[in-house]
């Protein structure tokens, strides 16, 4: 038996464009270990945001299974699976997708409310992420009011604030410069080497795919490469 | 809790399309305010003016006198029926009465009519007809042969105050009845041409005239508010409880009326279906922008793992709450034109005269009616058209909303 949280088995995704079948992905099959800090990296329409949709169940795949701690994701459906996505999964996204009605606080407790997280709870690990994420002291502010690095790190705070199995992460530097990437990047990296919280990133740059101790690198929705540094 | 905090915050968020959306749900909500204002007041002051003319609000006969009215079908000892019913909460007043037909006679004049005995400080507490003599005096509380005719009748029998009028009829007892009266009052305007047939004389002298020695065809009553009628009707009912006399509203016994104001009231039902059609589909333009706008950020709820029910239920508050504000606004409008209209009214072009009086102006009247069913209206109208694009939203695949905006 795989000592994998995650399992993808011959997963494909074909797409009718125009009665023209894409295929998006060609029976990929990946596994992904507990802890691992892993990059997703290949030229675009290579199937890496497909592949990370499929992963997180926001998209069905068109054969194929996908596993997340032993629960097959590939199968579950409405509240089902918006309930095993809240508790299992954290996202990160290329443009920061915070509420922008929700303050820095209410945005990071926003899972943690969907849970019934007790509000003792949930103000002791806002207050320890904040810390983390070097978000002290803006817990009152409106998305708007924040510039795009510090909107990212909410993100991040949000995503992890649940301790989800996995977190997965689409092109999340894309949008930054190079200075709070990679200050993101640091915060991110530390996350995993002290919490042991897995990464998976969808990612076209350079400074995650050197960070990154595993790099699958796709080409037309196979895997092409698939390298573990130690 | 958290939905709600979103939903509300939404509102303020998009504050040119909230406020347009709002503005039609208050401007809906004043109208539609004023509008039942309006018909409450209307209906309200014709209903007081039928009742507190002559009719009452409740009345008592013997059974079957309405459908077949008969000098013989008397109430007996109505003194202490009378009594009976002033013990009945919301009573306010009550008035004996009794009806013949009669032929009228003033010099070569005649004409048949309608001879109403009635009883003078009874009467003066329970109708207006006092007040409503415009000449003249009313009738003196002691028995004497005084008449009080209406203006349309001093044309009819060429005759004025102080005039004679002599009128025939049959007694109860099968003798003729006849009696001379002064005309001691007359009722109306001149030119009116209300109750050409219809005349008052005192009570004891009617009986006298109509040989009974006591009894009377009709008890009216008055209650403190005529929307208690109904329910007053059914207390009378049950502290009377005698099957030989019926206890009917003025519904019953103005039934004519009654239906007129029905289907009168029918038909602006449809004026309020069009208009209520007119603001849902406004809302529902609306709620349509909200989720075409919003579908993004549905998607992305909806990946952090926000249940379908909860997309559902955010679309919903979000309507619901921005439904309070306006209907808040649109009802102190709302009062605030009702009252307006209640003070000054719209004047008509030209009087209109219904059973003897005149109405110069068209009033309003603020009531529980016109507050409630507008705020009812608009809310329940505004949560039911975001039902289907709340459904939409809570449908949304995550992965495509994601894409859009």
């Amino acid at each position: 038996m795989s000592d994998a949280i995650m399992e993808i088995e011959k997963v494909s995704k074909i797409y009718d464009t125009d009665g023209m079948e894409v295929h998006a992905l060609r029976e990929l099959s990946l596994g992904i270990k507990a802890g691992e800090f892993t990059a997703i990296a290949g030229p675009s329409g290579s199937g890496k945001t497909t592949l990370l949709n499929i992963i997180s169940g926001l998209d069905t795949p068109t054969s194929g299974t996908v596993t997340l701690s032993g629960k097959l994701i590939s199968e579950m459906k409405g509240s089902e699976l918006s309930d095993f996505r809240r508790d299992r999964i954290g996202f990160i996204f290329q443009s920061y997708n915070l509420i922008p009605v929700l303050s820095v606080k209410e945005n990071i407790e926003y899972i943690m409310l969907l849970q019934g997280v007790s509000e003792h709870e949930r103000r002791s690990r806002v207050t320890s992420i904040l810390n983390q994420v070097g978000l002290e002291g803006m817990e009152t502010r409106l998305p708007r009011q924040l510039s795009g690095g510090q909107q990212q790190r909410v993100a991040v705070a949000r995503a992890i604030v649940t301790k989800p199995d996995i977190i997965l992460a689409d092109e999340p530097t894309a949008n930054l410069d190079s200075v709070t990437a990679s200050t993101l990047l640091d915060i991110m990296h530390e996350l995993n080497q002290t919490s042991g919280i897995t990464f998976v990133f969808s990612t076209h740059d350079s400074m995650i795919m050197e960070k990154a101790r595993r790099l699958v690198l796709l080409r037309d929705g196979s895997i092409d490469k698939d390298e573990t540094r130690s | 809790m958290i939905l709600l905090k979103i939903a509300f915050r939404n509102i303020f968020r998009h504050k040119r399309r909230s406020f347009l959306t709002g503005m039609m749900m208050a401007g809906g909500c004043a109208l539609f305010g004023l509008f039942f204002g309006m018909v409450d007041g209307t209906y309200g002051n014709l209903i007081e003016m039928i009742t507190k003319n002559h009719t009452g609000h409740i009345q008592l006969h013997m059974n079957d006198y309405l459908d077949k009215p008969s000098i013989y079908k008397t109430i007996k000892a109505p003194e202490a029926i009378g009594a009976r019913v002033e013990s009945v909460s919301h009573v306010q007043s009550w008035a004996p009465r009794i009806y013949t037909p009669a032929l009228a006679f003033a010099g070569k004049k005649t004409t048949g009519i309608k001879v109403v005995g009635i009883d003078p400080a009874r009467e003066s507490h329970t109708t207006r007809i006092k007040s409503r003599v415009s000449k003249g005096e009313f009738i003196s509380s002691s028995e004497q042969n005084e008449i009080i005719i209406t203006h349309g009748l001093t044309r009819v029998l060429k005759v004025d105050l102080g005039g004679e009028i002599a009128l025939i009829s049959q007694g109860i007892d099968g003798s003729i009845a006849n009696n001379l009266f002064t005309v001691t009052g007359i009722i109306g305007n001149e030119g009116s041409s209300f109750g050409e047939s219809i005349c008052y004389i005192h009570i004891d002298a009617a009986r006298e005239f109509m040989s009974m020695e006591s009894g009377a065809h009709e008890i009216a009553i008055i209650l403190d508010d005529h929307s208690r009628t109904k329910m007053v009707t059914k207390l009378l009912k049950d502290e009377l409880n005698n099957p030989e006399i019926s206890v009917e509203p003025w519904q019953v016994v103005e039934a004519a009326f009654y239906r007129a104001m029905q289907a009168d009231l029918k038909g602006n039902r449809y004026s309020i279906g069009v208009f209520t059609i007119i603001i849902a589909v406004g809302v529902l333009n609306t709620v349509l922008m909200v989720l075409l706008e919003s579908t993004r950020e549905f998607g992305v709820l909806k990946a952090l793992g926000t249940r379908p029910f909860h997309i559902f239920k955010l679309i919903l508050y979000e309507t619901a709450f921005l439904a309070i504000i306006s209907i808040v606004v649109g009802t102190i409008a709302g009062v605030a034109a009702n009252w307006w209209f209640l003070v000054h009214g719209i004047t008509y072009p030209t009087p209109i005269e219904y059973g003897g009086y005149v109405f110069t102006k068209l009033t309003s009247k603020i009531t529980a009616r016109s507050m409630t069913t507008p705020a009812l209206i608009i809310f329940s109208t505004a949560v039911m058209v975001s039902i289907w694009p709340a459904v939409r939203a809570a449908r949304i695949i995550p992965v495509k909303a994601m894409r859009s905006g």
